[in-house]
């Protein structure tokens, strides 16, 4: 029978970094996924938002300290099996050989735009501008021109009624490449009867579960320990873990939607405006040719969800409802002055959201199996999670 | 921007560039569906132009539709059905992608025009019956040569080909040849003629072509797909036509399918059935057994093996054992003898028979046409009415050298014929035997119903009676093919480009491209309807669809600068739109050890171009099957299925 080690149970990026780790290490272990791959449920973002109907003032002093491209770097690097590339618009590339195809961890301005009509929504992006400069980060007030037309793809001409904080240094990553390099790493160590997707829960057991796979049944005994990565595609399996469970703040939908932009597109900024965050979408350091992928990715995040133990997640979940649909409206027309649009893609996550996200929680009398919360969210922060939640094995 | 918001149970929708709407799948699945009260919801009529589905969590999704008025609908569905097009993109080869290739879909929609030319060797490529039948009506319309090219006959075992027995010899009887090779490149030649190299066993050979179409199949496709495994998101293949005799074998498959899909979204859905459980289980049961049996004549083929020109002893036998060929009767006198050798979903002869002499019996596992010959008048019905044209009618009487055929002719070369012509007497795949004589034509009762088909009775040696299944004129001088031109007052002048051109009056821009051959790359997906949206254009000024668009005097057409007809750069090009090669996509399979289509495709980027996929993801698809990456149930759930353009509060 098959030694399993350490079972780590979770649909992305969490449990293959915590597989990785304990490859390094020389610790068994085997990933059980109930998804057909990893790249289904995609939890994870490629920043930290920071977006003002997201985060508060507490999350904020959060993102800057761990937003920073220096920060995540650290963290990412020791765990990520191959080459992390840096980009960064201020500093110059260093001598050598660089992967244009490899991971790379840019450092885009975060530009957080607002009319001049909106004075109260003001205070609490100031606010923003005085902490980031707490944290060490380079951030400016811009007002006017200097404001409005590094936001990619503005093509207005009447520029004098907005202003800006730009803060500096904040990361984005090229998630497909991470999670890519990462499940080619850990697939390849561990093998095909290590990582097995497409899993149902049948029944849990004491240290173990069975569990449906490849149209069979099979038990799965963990002596040395389970770990649950909690996303929201891991209700099913959290719930028949435990009923005491600890209660997300709620579930957050984000919308991802891709745009053909006809404008030029500044590699170097993420833009803020509204409830909408903007970028240009690109892998690895900008593309010289910007003309041939011009294509705008645009966040929205919904309003925050309940979220209860017994019912799970609301009905109907509200996505390319006439909200976003107007608001993407709005955004194009009325703001960036484009007189039409191209709409590429669009793609939906569910988010679980906490007010504070605790340690993970340990369940069951024998502290065998571990849930960690945070597993779904931006990167830094699923890495970090992980991380913590192995470090007994460690 | 208006959204008004609505809710089914199940939602139908198709694919861009479907055409045929709403087909036998689509009634029947909403039939069933409706009949045990689920609310379905079947959009694509009445203007209503599906954007795409936003999958949710769990089972079910958002589709989003837009009308004339350009409000936009969100549906949300509980389950979703997208109808789309079989697989008809053929593997890449440098040239494969320029306009010298149309998929059969669009070939069909330029059948009569004058953008393929007859009189000009015509190449199809793949040899299903959809193959078989197009070169068949080619051939019947008076086509010079048609070469069906088969490159992966190991798909289909004994056979080496995908279709039916029955389509096969109609083709290769009307002269129609089958070339198991690989093609190698196409290359443009002027004047609507390509060079099309062909790999075989022999060699490298080039035939100079009018047009290549691209038929399949390809790969063995699931008529039906649910992806991910129990979210009631399904994906059902468009295999039937407008008629069903056009394509039977496409008609039941989607119609059993479409059972199939029905009752297994009906049991998922509604928990408490009733009395109508059993009625369902039954359906259930009957539609499954029927798609298991639908590859039956490639499990048992039928294959007619030869000496030279003449059918082997052993095959004979099996022929004049079978129970459609008669046995006594048609020595006195004209008798029905249906060849319809293989296990096949057809039965038209058995439906359409007035006094029920074709009867469908179960020998074994597998069904027969069996003849009863008292029954049988020879009143021809059966013979006009065989899509296949496999039907005939014999006479051989045994005190006499000279048998009399009757067999089923089209209108070009009927109306050519005059009793007591002499003709050349052709086997079934289409050699010449010996001469025979044009007797009579046979009137029956469906004459009306089926026009262009006409039944000519030859005198034939008796020897060859059974060998013979069709004839060809014999040529004489001035019997060249006809080439119509078009009169010059049906014909207007248009711009190309600044160029003054004459053009065909009353049709498309896009079929204009076609026939000055200047239709760019994407041009070839040509959609019925526009929903497809790669063919837009600058027309007298302003973007407008080329397929949605009539020509008109002195109108001004303007191809998009960058985008012209133009080979393929990259020999192996799976996207074409980004360029990404089949190299790229095996290569990146095999260093990362790549087992799941969606991180394939995130991490090649096929299908992130302009065609949103159209073009490219049905061969990503076949790559990913022939890496042994299980790509067979994927289905790609990409929002919006084609461009969607949005213009000041106005969405397109």
């Amino acid at each position: 029978m098959l030694n399993y080690g350490v079972v780590l149970v979770g649909t992305g990026v969490a449990p293959l970094i915590a597989a990785s780790h304990f490859i390094s290490k020389g610790i068994l272990c085997t990933i059980l996924n109930p998804e057909v791959d990893f790249f289904l449920e995609n939890s994870e973002l490629p920043f930290r938002p920071m977006h003002p109907r997201v985060s508060n003032l507490k999350t904020q002093s959060q993102d800057l300290k761990a937003g920073s491209l220096e920060s995540v770097a650290k963290l990412l690097q020791p765990e990520f099996p191959g080459a992390i590339e840096s980009w960064s618009p201020l500093k110059s590339q260093t001598p050598g050989f660089h992967d244009p195809d490899t991971v790379h961890l840019r450092a885009r301005t975060r530009l957080f735009l607002k009319s001049l009509k909106f004075e109260k929504e003001w205070d609490q992006i100031e606010e923003l501008y005085l902490k980031a400069q707490d944290a060490g980060l380079n951030s400016q007030v811009l007002e006017g021109a200097k404001a409005v037309h590094r936001f990619p793809g503005f093509s207005g001409a009447q520029s004098n009624h907005y202003r800006a904080v730009s803060i500096g240094g904040l990361y984005d990553v090229d998630l497909i490449r991470y999670r890519n390099e990462l499940v080619e790493y850990v697939r390849e160590r561990l093998g095909p009867e290590r990582i097995l997707c497409g899993v149902s829960l049948s029944e849990w057991l004491d240290s173990g579960f069975r569990v449906y796979h490849d149209q069979q049944m099979k038990t799965i005994r963990s002596p040395e320990g389970v770990v649950l990565y909690w996303t929201p595609r891991m209700n099913s399996w959290i719930r028949c873990a435990s009923q005491s469970l600890p209660s997300p703040k709620g579930v957050r939908l984000w919308e991802e939607w891709l745009i053909q932009s006809r404008e030029f597109l500044d590699p170097s900024v993420i833009g803020v405006w509204e409830d909408l965050i903007a970028f240009s979408d690109y892998e690895g350091s900008p593309p010289r040719d910007l003309v041939s992928r011009n294509l705008l990715k645009v966040f929205k995040p919904s309003t925050l969800l309940t979220w209860t133990k017994s019912s799970g997640f609301p009905l109907s979940l509200p996505y390319a409802n006439s909200e976003t649909l107007s608001s993407l409206s709005e955004f194009c027309e009325e703001f960036l002055h484009w007189e039409r649009f191209s709409i590429s893609g669009m793609v939906t996550r569910v988010l679980f959201e906490w007010d504070d996200l605790e340690q993970a929680t340990l369940l069951g009398e024998s502290d065998s199996i571990v849930l960690v919360p945070g597993s779904d969210g931006p990167l830094d922060q699923v890495v970090s999670q992980s991380l913590k939640s192995i470090a007994r094995w460690s | 921007m208006i959204v008004r918001d609505g809710s089914f149970d199940v939602v139908i929708a198709p694919a861009p560039r479907v055409a045929h709407w709403p087909s036998i799948g689509v009634t029947t699945l909403s039939k069933e569906c409706s009949r045990v009260g689920l609310k379905v919801g079947i959009l694509g009529e009445n203007g209503i132009q599906v954007r795409g589905l936003i999958p949710q969590m769990g089972t079910g999704g958002v589709v989003i539709a837009q009308d004339q008025q350009h409000r936009i609908h969100r549906l949300q569905t509980r389950a979703l059905v997208r109808v789309s097009l079989p697989q008809e993109i053929s593997d890449p080869f440098p040239g494969s992608r320029s306009q010298g290739l149309l998929p059969v879909s669009t070939a069909m929609r330029v059948l009569k025009s004058k953008s393929i030319r007859l009189d000009q060797t015509l190449v199809i490529l793949g040899t299903g019956n959809r193959a078989l039948r197009l070169g068949s009506q080619y051939l019947e319309m008076g086509a010079k040569e048609v070469v069906c090219i088969e490159s992966n006959e190991s798909l289909w075992g004994k056979k080496k080909i995908a279709g039916w027995e029955v389509e096969q010899r109609r083709f290769m009887s009307t002269g129609g040849k089958i070339i198991f090779g690989t093609p190698l490149s196409l290359t443009e030649k002027g004047g609507l003629l390509w060079d099309l190299r062909v790999q075989d066993t022999i060699g490298v050979r080039i035939l100079t072509v009018s047009r290549v179409i691209s038929a399949g199949p390809f790969s063995h496709e699931l008529p039906f797909r649910e992806y991910p495994a129990g979210s009631m998101l399904f994906e059902f293949t468009q295999h039937s036509g407008e008629v069903r005799e056009n394509d039977i074998e496409g008609w039941d498959l989607e119609l059993n399918s479409s059972r199939f899909v029905a009752t297994r979204m009906i049991k998922s859905l509604i928990t408490d059935l009733g009395h109508d459980r059993d009625r369902i289980d039954s359906i259930f049961k009957k539609s499954k057994q029927k798609l298991r049996s639908r590859d039956s004549h490639l499990d048992d083929p039928f294959v007619v093996e030869y000496e030279g020109k003449w059918i082997k002893k052993e095959t004979k036998t099996q022929i004049q054992k079978y129970a459609g060929v008669p046995k006594r009767l048609h020595q006195q006198g004209l008798m029905a003898s249906v060849e319809c050798f293989e296990d096949i979903s057809c039965q038209i002869c058995h439906e359409r028979c007035p006094e029920s002499a074709i009867q469908i019996v179960k020998h074994g596992v597998r069904l027969e046409r069996v003849l009863i010959e008292d029954k049988c008048t020879a009143c021809g019905i059966c013979v006009k009415a065989c899509p296949s044209r496999a039907i005939t009618l014999i006479n051989e009487p045994t005190d006499k050298t000279e048998a009399r055929l009757v067999v089923p002719v089209a209108t070009h070369h009927a109306k050519r014929l005059k009793t007591g012509e002499f003709v050349t007497l052709v086997n079934r795949q289409g050699d010449r035997l010996s001469q025979g004589r044009m007797m009579t034509e046979l009137k029956t009762e469906v004459d009306t119903e089926f026009p262009g088909v006409h039944l000519i009775e030859i005198q034939t040696p008796s020897h060859l009676v059974n060998e013979t299944r069709q004839f060809k004129l014999v040529p004489s001088l001035g019997d060249e093919l006809e080439v119509t031109h078009t009169p010059l007052d049906q014909t207007i002048e248009v711009s190309l480009d600044g160029n003054k051109r004459r053009v065909r009056a009353g049709i498309s821009v896009t079929q204009a491209l076609f026939e000055l051959g200047v239709a760019r790359e994407l041009d070839v997906l040509s959609c019925p309807d526009g929903s497809c949206r790669l063919c837009q254009i600058n027309v007298d000024g302003i973007k407008r669809l080329a397929c949605q668009t009539e020509v008109h005097s002195h109108m001004h057409i303007q191809l998009k600068k960058g985008i012209q007809a133009i080979e393929s750069t990259k020999e192996d090009e799976v996207c074409a739109c980004l360029g990404i090669t089949r190299g790229e996509v095996e290569s990146r399979i095999e260093k990362g050890k790549l087992s799941s289509p969606e991180q394939i495709r995130a991490s090649t980027h096929v299908g992130e171009g302009r065609c949103l996929g159209q073009s490219c993801i049905p061969l990503f698809n076949r790559i990913l099957q022939e890496k042994g990456v299980d790509g067979s149930r994927w289905v790609d759930w990409r929002f919006p299925w084609s461009e969607w353009v949005v213009s000041r509060g106005i969405s397109e």
